[in-house]
């Protein structure tokens, strides 16, 4: 960038030259044609003028003094010739009549620059014997000569003149001849030369002199110009870029001020750089003071996350009675909307979810009072309707804001497979128990606000393979384009289909509606959704052994269904278990093999037995009691008892493992025992 | 399991008391192995929780050991959920059963 600097200037000031130039030199060269042709008019006509004189001076002398034009006369006739040279600028003057074959000189005069030429040439003529030695003005010399045109004209009448431009010994010149007449008859021909060089030069010299003069003055402009521009505008120009670039690179500011103390354009510029660049500096100035400000906001911000984030439980947790699964999405904003659980001594699950109005600080910080006294309450074994008055009390004591919470609580209780939940103006949940049911209302007044409130509780019987789903307002009432809200049909209709086509990931589904619902609307970034699925899960690692069956029938015996379905479930688990240890291995048992067993309880009994040995689709070939003979069948009975009480069984062979699962309904028994 | 055996003048009777599975029917097995001569042979599964295909097998052996032994053999007060699975693998067309 450096180098180039200042190249604007030199090419206009090379380029204003050269077209001046070349205008100048366009206009010389006219000029210089029209003096040239104008110098040659003047010659011819000072020649003619000079001939005039000299035919004149002839006629009057030659009356004065009484003598003929002719030969005999020629010294008094050279006197005159002399004089004209002496007095006027000619090359040549000349008298001479025509004769035979020619004509004849009576004198031929010279200027002195021509004396030396003549005398040669009088010589040349002299040792030719054509003239006598000395006569150096030719006196009566005739020669060879056959007349020009137009100097026959001239000599009959017809013009005046006769002029002849030469191109011989003489030089360049230019002949005037004219005729005159004495008093004693006798015509002769007068002639003047005069030098077309001598005549031109002067004028071309004098031209020459101006033009150099006006090319002078021109360049002299033209520099002035030159330094003047540069003075005025780039200097100036190159000092402003200069300084921007100092303000980009070096980041000096405004401390270094641009110095251009004139009224012009450029004055003006730098005056408004000045108060831009303090402008400018200003303004960065408080620019870091705001981002260190926001910076700082956001790092007490992210603390406070992370802190309230410490808080609450991760999203997800299962034992062998429950599943909790919940999300959390981590809105922009720290704010008072949470889930929590709390697996309590005595076998029981306490469940949360709370919503505090406003968000920032305050409201986290309200949010984690709430929490710690609703967990407090809930370790010390206090009813959901006590939980929710005590909270309340608790915040009502110290609220200036005049912050509130709408809370949902619930104890789920494994033992008796009962709910009991309080509310405090939060959304009511859903039980999903084969299709979605809003839990019957028990909700009091917010928390936070009315001191003195009580709590009405309510408990239901939550069966294995029932969900309870809890939720924030961020999810019924996330707001599309149009600016409706999600709304609580469009829940209940996620959670129908969700239940209809046994999703497993009833969250993620749900979460994913209300991302395609929402758009990128950001409410939809604030989302806690808490689900709480009863089941029981048992998993056993098995030797390749009958005798790991014990441990097979502790299981399903443990498991909290009706007697005569867990024996059920034993005798169908057994067949299946002595069936892969006597047959699947026949080969031999690799070391560490183990036979993997599965029981889950939900609204069913599910069992699975995975193997690693031959595969073996025990489905394929089973007998019907009709065909077996006890005489001569042995294994044909496992298979026919094991498949015989199932509800459902299925086989596959996948990963290089046979599984097989038998799935044993609980609904037509109930709840009875 | 527990099995009681009460020989009296006119039958052997053996009282099987709990789970009849792989593990328990070994010794289902040996009982029937020390079976002598007797007019009748009666497993009296009154206090039978259970019963598998292992249990069936020892009792289909122990019906050949009856009529090896030329004794009449039946199975009583068999309780319904092993009775169901006598049905299930049709043993009870093959077994008489008594006292449901």
């Amino acid at each position: 960038m450096k180098k180039r600097r200042g190249t604007v200037a030199k090419t206009i000031a090379l380029r204003y030259a050269a077209l001046l130039f070349v205008v100048l030199t366009i206009i010389a060269l006219a000029s210089y044609a029209l003096v040239y042709s104008y110098a040659l008019d003047n010659a011819r006509l000072y020649s003619e003028a000079a001939t005039d004189i000299y035919g004149t001076i002839l006629i009057l002398k030659s009356r004065e003094q009484g003598f003929a034009l002719t030969v005999e006369n020629a010294d008094l006739i050279q006197e005159s010739g002399e004089y004209m040279c002496r007095t006027y600028a000619v090359d040549y003057v000349y008298v001479y009549v025509p004769v035979e074959d020619g004509v004849r000189y009576i004198d031929l005069s010279c200027s002195k620059e021509q004396e030396s030429a003549q005398r040669e040439l009088a010589d040349e003529f002299a040792k030719l014997g054509r003239i006598e030695p000395g006569n150096t003005h030719l006196h009566g010399m005739k020669i060879d000569y056959e007349m020009t045109p137009e100097e026959l004209a001239m000599w009959n009448g017809e013009e005046y003149y006769a002029n002849i431009t030469m191109e011989n010994d003489f030089g360049h010149e230019l002949c005037t001849i004219s005729r005159v007449t004495d008093d004693f008859g006798n015509a002769v021909c007068v002639g003047v030369d005069i030098s077309y060089a001598s005549m031109l030069n002067k004028v071309t010299h004098q031209y020459g002199v101006l033009m150099i003069m006006i090319f002078g003055v021109f360049a002299a402009v033209t520099a002035g110009l030159y330094l003047i521009i540069r003075k005025r505008v780039l200097a100036p120009a190159e000092k402003i870029s200069t300084a921007m670039e100092d303000f980009i690179s070096n980041g000096k500011r405004s401390d270094v001020k641009l110095n251009v103390a004139t009224d012009d354009e450029f004055g003006m510029i730098a005056g408004a750089y000045n108060t831009m660049t303090r402008e400018i500096d200003h303004y960065v100035e408080n620019i870091g003071e705001l981002r260190s400000m926001e910076e700082k906001q956001k790092a007490e911000m992210e603390v406070t996350a992370k802190i309230q984030k410490g808080f609450l439980p991760d999203g997800s947790f299962a034992d062998e009675h429950y599943e909790i699964r919940g999300i959390m999405t981590p809105a922009k904003q720290i704010g008072g909307d949470l889930f929590d659980y709390v697996r309590l001594k005595d076998g029981r699950l306490f469940c949360v979810v709370a919503d505090v109005s406003g968000k920032g600080v305050s409201a986290a910080m309200f949010m984690s009072t709430t929490l710690t006294a609703l967990r407090e309450l809930a370790k010390a074994n206090v009813e959901p309707s006590v939980i929710l008055r005590e909270t309340n009390r608790i915040l009502c004591e110290n609220n200036a804001e005049g912050l509130f919470v709408t809370a949902f609580l619930a104890f789920y209780d494994p033992k008796e497979q009962t709910l009991t939940y309080s509310n405090a103006g939060h959304n009511l949940p859903y039980l999903l128990s084969g299709k979605p049911i809003p839990l019957s209302d028990a909700h009091g007044v917010v928390l936070g606000l009315f001191e003195g409130e009580t709590y009405e509780q309510q408990t239901i019987r939550m069966r294995p393979g029932d969900t309870l789903f809890l939720y924030t307002d961020g999810v019924s009432e996330a707001v599309n384009e149009k600016k409706e809200f999600f709304g609580e049909a469009r829940l209940e209709a996620c959670l129908h289909d969700g239940l209809e086509t046994d999703d497993p990931d009833l969250i993620g589904r749900v979460e994913r509606t209300l991302r395609a619902f929402a758009g990128e609307d950001e409410q939809s970034d604030d989302l806690k959704i808490l689900t709480l699925y009863l089941r029981e899960r048992k998993e056993l690692l098995l030797d390749v052994d009958a005798r790991e069956f014990v441990k097979i029938r502790d299981a399903i015996l443990g498991c909290s269904v009706p007697a005569p379905v867990a024996r059920a479930m034993c005798l169908s688990a057994e067949e299946l278990f002595v069936n892969v240890v006597s047959y699947a291995f026949e080969g031999g048992v690799p070391d560490g093999e183990k036979i993997r067993f599965v029981l889950e309880r939900s609204d069913r009994l599910k069992l699975t037995l995975e193997d690693g040995g031959t595969p073996y689709d025990p489905l394929a070939e089973v007998v019907s009691a009709d065909e077996y003979d006890m005489d001569e069948q042995v294994g044909g009975l496992g298979k026919l008892i094991s498949f015989g009480i199932a509800d459902e069984s299925h086989y596959e062979y996948q990963n290089g493992k046979n599984r097989v699962t038998i799935l044993k309904y609980l609904e037509e028994l109930g709840h009875d025992d | 399991m527990t099995i009681e055996k009460t020989i009296e003048k006119d039958a052997t009777i053996l009282k099987l008391e709990g789970w009849l599975d792989t593990l328990t029917s070994p010794e289902l097995a040996c009982a029937i192995d020390a079976l002598e001569a007797t007019p009748a042979i009666v497993l009296d599964f009154e206090k039978l929780e259970y019963i598998s295909s292992a249990g069936l097998r020892q009792v289909v052996a122990c019906k050949k050991k009856a009529d090896f032994l030329g004794a009449a053999f039946s199975v009583v007060n068999v309780g319904k959920e092993v009775y169901s699975i006598f049905s299930l693998t049709g043993l009870d067309k093959k077994i008489r059963i008594l006292g449901k």
